[in-house]
């Protein structure tokens, strides 16, 4: 009986099956027959015919006649499922020579049996029976047994199938080039199908690339005897800028990779922003470690990009604008990074699409909600606790929600003592977002959503002089709810619409050096944008909006006119403000209604793209209150409405295949900050002040995964808004609009995007800024201007779930105005500063090297269930860096306040 | 280093490290200021304490060193006469703390000096609207202190000692109130009562051994106010006046302590009935001060403060100084002289 084999029907884990048919009487004698196997033998020879000469007085001498070559018959592929030994009865005619004559059916066991047994043994050779001696012909009954068997296969290679698809549309792409980094390469079918078979197992890169694809990395897991199944979407280059697609090539994004990734059967690869050393896990606070972004002070959230002012760069959730991207002290971002798909930094140069700041502009895209199942985390560090929820409700509805609460109001005392709250501000803040996607069709989709953030530090230091006890209570809360409608169709082009309403608040009520200082802040915010974009022609895109934004202001302010300080200030860190106070309460509207259009010209095979917009947008400015409040007198307001007019450009030139070259110009507009309105602190007569951008560089793609930019900026800002400097102002004049601004530099970014098991970039810039108060004065150092800020990040796949990454940063400090003496106050019995030229001396650069080791456990591998542990190590030298120049009461002493010492940060992740 | 310069969090300069975020590590500085170590100034009063436009005024400055008071010393004084600007965040216009200049007026030398608060001193550093052309919109008024006072500065100077040190000190000008209604300005200034520089009225140094009355000696040299041991923990308390309650009992002469007076509110744009708080600096040329500063607020009721100081290890004469202010500007001081043994 023979034993053949055939591979089981699939299954997914290691084990394989296979099917054996045996042919009992040769077994033994074959080495290819599996060693230990039950192998059942049976020898059946039914009968033997004599054929001519057979004398029954004197029986012939008969040897039967024995097989030499067996052919192995298939196991049926639709009898598998029957996972049982199987025979077929066979009659076989065999010649003198050993040929099969005949094989005929005595017993059936199914036709696909009887097929399979009788097809090999058509083809089977036999050393044939002898009579006496002498061959003969014979007829035999051989038992043709099919035996279920399973065994364990030691398999050496695994599988890789998947889908790649169009993200937002879902629609598969075909054609699309799908590598893996042994050099082998497939192209998808029609339905976007994929398969790589043979693949040796480990830590193994796949790439996506196609005509207007964005060359994206992944990496996956592969287990040898496994099928790994993926899903890969993708977006086109021209759908990812959405509304302003024309300044893309100034958009130095380091993202998470394009690529949305849902692996069936094994985790959600963790974008390269968390694992960025000092991120703690939050995806948005990766943008400090882009080039054009000074570093922040530790424990400032001042997010200051290409020299201009932290309130001068715009915070967008997808569209929608925020007041801040972090949160107090700057150890958190304001939103959950389980809702961000990637974040963006535009340092300036930026297309029509947006307007309203000096500045640049970070842009947050969400996840999109189009996953199935549910899915979700909860996080747990000494900074705070987080959860996150994604869940399909039906068909076409799909629900998420975060939040995060923090704790180190909680955590501190125990490490730090009690009572250390009233010492150092910590932040205590949360925040939520809650969204509820509906998919229309495949091309349509509405999408409602709120957010919400809030955050509050309350201390208090007792001093020996009970007038002299200091209070801090700051608050800062806001909340977004908004509705999006969303059309994507490459026939009909592009429109999304956006609603939005939403409140901030904010109030600071301090008491320092016996000076009370009371700032509160309510506004009401309602706004909307509108935008189309289509192709016009094969060579022509076009985009067109409608963006409106109105904000209803409600505020009250008492207290010094130099508390809070403003930029420029001379003023020494934690000098008391000056005892001359004043009050005042005032409501503004400010809004603008802008009209914006851009044309997308591709010249010469799309190598070169001149891309001109303009904006068009009437500002309208309306405070309650033109004049303090004197006695009786009747309040008066004042309204004013300006018109800006902002033409840009954008150039992108494909020299080579690996060469580019880029410029853009742009006019951008601001009104001033509803605190500067008042009549008493600032000047209600405020109107627009206005930067210019010009930038040029050029990229080269030095691999398909390692690229260089290199760009040059300059920045002009005109009718900035500082103290009057006059010696006697007029009323309602204590600010004035004659302050001018000027930034400049470049700036590198070498970025090696995750391609195999390493990530990672290093970013340089050399930078400038500057400004000048007031015409009669001279040009100075701004209060945030870094000449140099370097930073290289990396970040290593170990395997096993192990990642380890570091990051360096070294940054010029900040400058400070020089104290050249002090004198005594006889009355409020403190020495007061006199300062010398303003910020012309700096505090020493900032250098710090941080590690980042993260483990993932995963649980259920088509569940994408992981449990991830990291460590963070910030300052790993252990380095004294100061963050701020400070002097003794007499300021005869001066020192610094440092930084972080060696910082650990440990936190847990769980995710399903 | 003096041995308290490195000390806890929160007792390292207050102002400074309030407004420190949380960072790792607070500076290693000497944020005390109650032992006399060098030639200083510890106190400028005017007298009286408030004035109007024109009416005479006495500056006194109390300049002291390691040896004692510096009577010695030429004080130099002058009068401010410039507006500080906006964008000057501290008290006074910095061309003010000059030896000379346009910003000055000198008055004078001495350890104390006579003068008159300058007419126009309510235009120049009062609620009354400076000078402007017809054409041009009315001027910005000077921002009130808490108390809704205005200041005269004044600068005094110590050529050729030490460090040559500078000092401002201020006369409250009366000038009204600029922004209240016609009936308001009328009940305030009916019922507003000038100030008063604060006095001591009592000082003992107290320990288990007793109590040690300490008398005033002025700047004589050859007086000393009490004998205490050596290396001594002693509490040092200070009293001042009593005062009456409200606003309504006061006389014309005002009150040496914590005097009630009206205020206008300016955020609720009311007048209110306050009492002034005192504030009470400590000094010393040797030994331990347990703290620089204390004081009471405007709620609190008691007319006493009281501190500790550890008299040096080794004999000597130790010089004292207490300077007591209120909320108001005004000030004045007593000297004391120990006999360490």
């Amino acid at each position: 009986m023979w034993e053949t084999g055939s591979d089981d029907h699939y299954r997914s884990h290691a084990l394989r099956s296979r099917v054996t048919t045996m042919l009992a009487e040769t077994s033994k004698s074959r080495p290819w027959m599996r060693d230990g196997g039950p192998v059942q033998v049976l020898i059946v020879l039914v009968c033997w015919l004599v054929c001519s000469g057979a004398r029954a007085a004197d029986p012939p001498a008969v040897e039967p006649p024995k097989i030499v070559h067996f052919v192995e018959a298939e196991f049926p592929e639709s009898e598998r499922e029957r996972g049982e030994d199987v025979a077929v009865l066979l009659r076989v005619a065999i010649t003198e020579t050993g040929e099969v004559a005949a094989v005929g059916v005595v017993e059936s066991a199914g036709q696909a049996f009887d097929e399979a047994a009788v097809a090999a043994m058509q083809q089977a050779r036999f050393e044939p029976a002898r009579i006496d001696g002498k061959p003969a012909p014979v007829q035999i009954d051989y038992r043709y047994r099919f035996v279920w068997r399973e065994e364990v296969i030691e398999a050496t290679t695994a599988e890789l199938v998947g889908t790649v698809r169009e993200r937002g549309t879902e629609r598969p792409l075909a054609d699309v080039e799908v590598r893996l980094d042994d050099g082998r390469s497939v192209r998808t079918d029609s339905s976007g199908r994929f398969r790589f078979e043979g693949v040796e197992p480990g830590e193994r890169t796949v790439s996506v690339s196609g005509e207007e694809l964005t060359p994206v990395g992944a990496q996956e897991t592969l287990t040898a005897g496994e099928r790994l199944e993926v899903l890969y979407e993708v977006e086109y280059v021209a759908e990812e800028e959405d509304e302003d697609d024309e300044d893309i090539e100034f958009e130095f994004v380091v993202t998470a990779p394009r690529i949305k990734r849902q692996v069936v059967s094994t985790e959600v690869v963790a974008a390269e922003s968390r694992k960025v050393p000092g991120t703690q896990g939050d995806v948005l606070k990766v943008i400090e470690n882009l080039p054009g972004v000074a570093r922040a002070s530790a424990g400032s959230a001042s997010l200051v990009v290409w020299g201009a002012a932290p309130e001068d760069t715009r915070v967008y959730i997808d569209g929608l604008r925020i007041p801040r991207l972090y949160h107090d002290g700057g150890y958190r971002s304001v939103l959950h990074s389980d809702m961000v798909r990637s974040v963006e930094l535009i340092p300036g140069g930026y297309g029509p699409g947006y307007g309203r700041g000096l500045g640049g502009m970070v842009n947050i895209r969400q996840t999109a909600l189009d996953e199935d199942g549910v899915h979700g985390s909860v996080a747990l560090d000494v900074i705070d606790v987080q959860a996150s929820l994604r869940a399909k409700l039906g068909k076409k509805f799909r629900l998420s929600g975060s939040f995060r609460r923090s704790h180190l109001d909680g955590v501190m005392p125990l490490v730090a003592g009690e009572g250390v709250g009233d010492i150092i501000p910590i932040p205590r803040y949360y925040d939520g977002q809650a969204r509820l996607g509906y998919e229309i069709d495949e091309q349509k989709r509405v999408e409602v959503g709120a957010l919400l953030s809030s955050d509050r530090i309350r201390r208090t230091v007792v001093a020996s002089d009970p007038t002299l006890t200091s209070r801090d209570a700051r608050a800062m809360a806001f909340h977004r709810v908004y509705a999006r409608y969303d059309k994507v169709s490459e026939d009909e082009g592009n429109a999304s619409a956006l609603l939005y309403y939403g409140q901030n608040a904010s109030t600071i009520d301090n008491r320092f050096a016996g000076v009370e200082t009371f700032v509160r802040h309510d506004a009401h915010i309602v706004g909307g944008r509108l935008s189309w974009r289509t192709k016009l022609a094969r060579f022509l895109a076009a985009e067109a909006g409608i963006d409106g934004d109105f904000t209803l202001s409600d505020l009250q302010r008492s207290g010094s006119l130099g508390a809070p300080p403003r930029e420029g200030d001379a003023r020494v860190f934690g000098q008391p403000p000056s005892g001359q106070l004043n009050a005042d309460s005032w409501d503004t509207v400010q809004g603008s209604i802008a009209a914006f259009a851009a044309l997308d010209f591709a010249l010469f095979d799309d190598r070169l793209h001149i891309i001109p917009g303009f904006r068009f947008e009437p500002y309208v400015s309306v405070v309650s209150r033109a004049l303090p409040r004197i006695g009786e007198n009747p309040v008066a307001g004042k309204q004013r409405l300006d018109m800006a007019y902002e033409p840009r450009l954008s150039t992108l030139f494909q020299i080579t295949k690996r060469l580019s070259a880029k410029a853009a110009f742009g006019i951008y507009h601001q009104q001033p900050l509803p605190e500067d309105l008042s009549a008493v602190f600032g000047r209600p007569d405020l109107g627009l002040s206005r930067a210019l951008h010009y930038l040029a560089g050029a990229g080269v793609q030095i691999t398909e995964h390692l690229d260089v930019e290199v760009s040059g900026f300059y920045s002009d800002s005109k009718d900035l808004v500082w103290r009057n400097i006059a010696p006697q102002p007029f009323i309602a004049q204590a600010l004035s609009q004659v302050g001018r601004g000027r930034a400049y530099g470049g700036q590198i970014l070498v970025r090696q995007q995750q391609i195999g098991r390493f990530f990672g970039w290093l970013s340089y810039s050399l930078m400038r800024s500057e400004r000048r108060d007031d015409p009669s004065l001279p040009w100075r150092l701004f209060d945030f201007d870094q000449t140099h800020v370097l930073t290289a990040v990396a970040s290593v796949d170990l395997g096993a779930g192990f990642d380890l990454g570091g990051r360096t940063r070294f940054a010029t400090g900040y400058p400070r105005t020089p104290v050249i003496g002090a004198y005594y106050d006889g009355t409020t019995d403190r020495y007061e500063p006199l300062f010398g030229e303003r910020n012309t001396i700096r505090i020493p650069a900032f250098f710090s090297a941080d590690l980042r080791v993260s483990k993932i456990f995963r649980f259920k591998k088509r569940d994408e269930a992981s449990l991830e542990l990291y460590l963070e190590v910030q300052n790993i030298t252990n380095r004294r860096n100061p963050e701020e120049l400070v002097f003794d009461p007499t300021y005869t002493q001066s020192d610094y306040i440092y930084g972080f010492p060696t910082l650990p940060v440990f936190g847990v992740k769980g995710t399903w | 280093m003096h041995p308290q310069a490195s000390r806890s969090l929160p007792r390292w300069s207050t102002f400074v490290l309030f407004m420190v975020a949380f960072s790792g590590c607070a500076p290693d500085l000497d944020d005390r200021q109650g032992i006399v170590r060098e030639p200083r100034f510890i106190g400028v009063r005017s007298v009286p304490a408030e004035a109007e436009e024109g009416t005479p005024v006495a500056y006194h400055g109390l300049f002291v060193g390691p040896p004692g008071p510096l009577t010695s010393a030429e004080l130099d004084w002058a009068l401010c006469t410039l507006r500080k600007p906006l964008a000057v965040l501290g008290p006074v216009h910095p061309d003010c703390v000059e030896p000379s200049g346009p910003g000055l007026e000198p008055i004078g030398t001495g350890h104390e000096i006579l003068t008159s608060v300058p007419r126009g001193a309510c235009r120049t550093f009062g609620p009354e609207p400076p000078d402007t052309a017809d054409d041009e919109p009315p001027g910005r008024p000077v921002d009130p202190d808490e108390t809704t006072g205005y200041y005269q500065p004044v600068r005094v100077w110590a050529p050729g000692t030490g460090d040559e040190p500078f000092a401002i000190g201020q006369t409250r000008v009366y000038c009204g109130l600029a922004v209240a209604t016609g009936e308001q300005i009328s009940e305030y200034r009916r019922r507003y009562t000038f100030n008063q520089n604060p006095e001591i009225e009592s000082a003992v140094l107290v320990d288990d051994d007793g109590v040690v009355e300490l008398n005033p000696i002025g700047d004589d040299p050859t007086l000393v106010s009490g004998v205490v041991q050596a290396g001594a923990v002693m509490t040092w308390r200070v009293s001042w006046p009593a005062c009456p309650a409200s606003v309504d009992d006061l006389d014309e002469t005002g009150c040496v302590g914590a005097e009630p007076f009206v205020d206008f509110d300016l955020e609720r744009r009311i007048l209110v009935d306050r009492r002034e708080s005192i504030r009470v600096a400590w000094f010393a040329t040797d030994g331990e001060l347990e703290v620089d500063r204390t004081g009471r607020d405007e709620d609190d009721l008691e007319r006493s403060s009281e501190n500790a100081w550890t008299a040096p290890a080794e004999g000597g004469i130790i010089d004292l100084w207490v300077v007591v202010r209120d909320v108001r500007g005004g000030s004045g001081w007593q000297h004391y002289r120990v006999d360490v043994r």
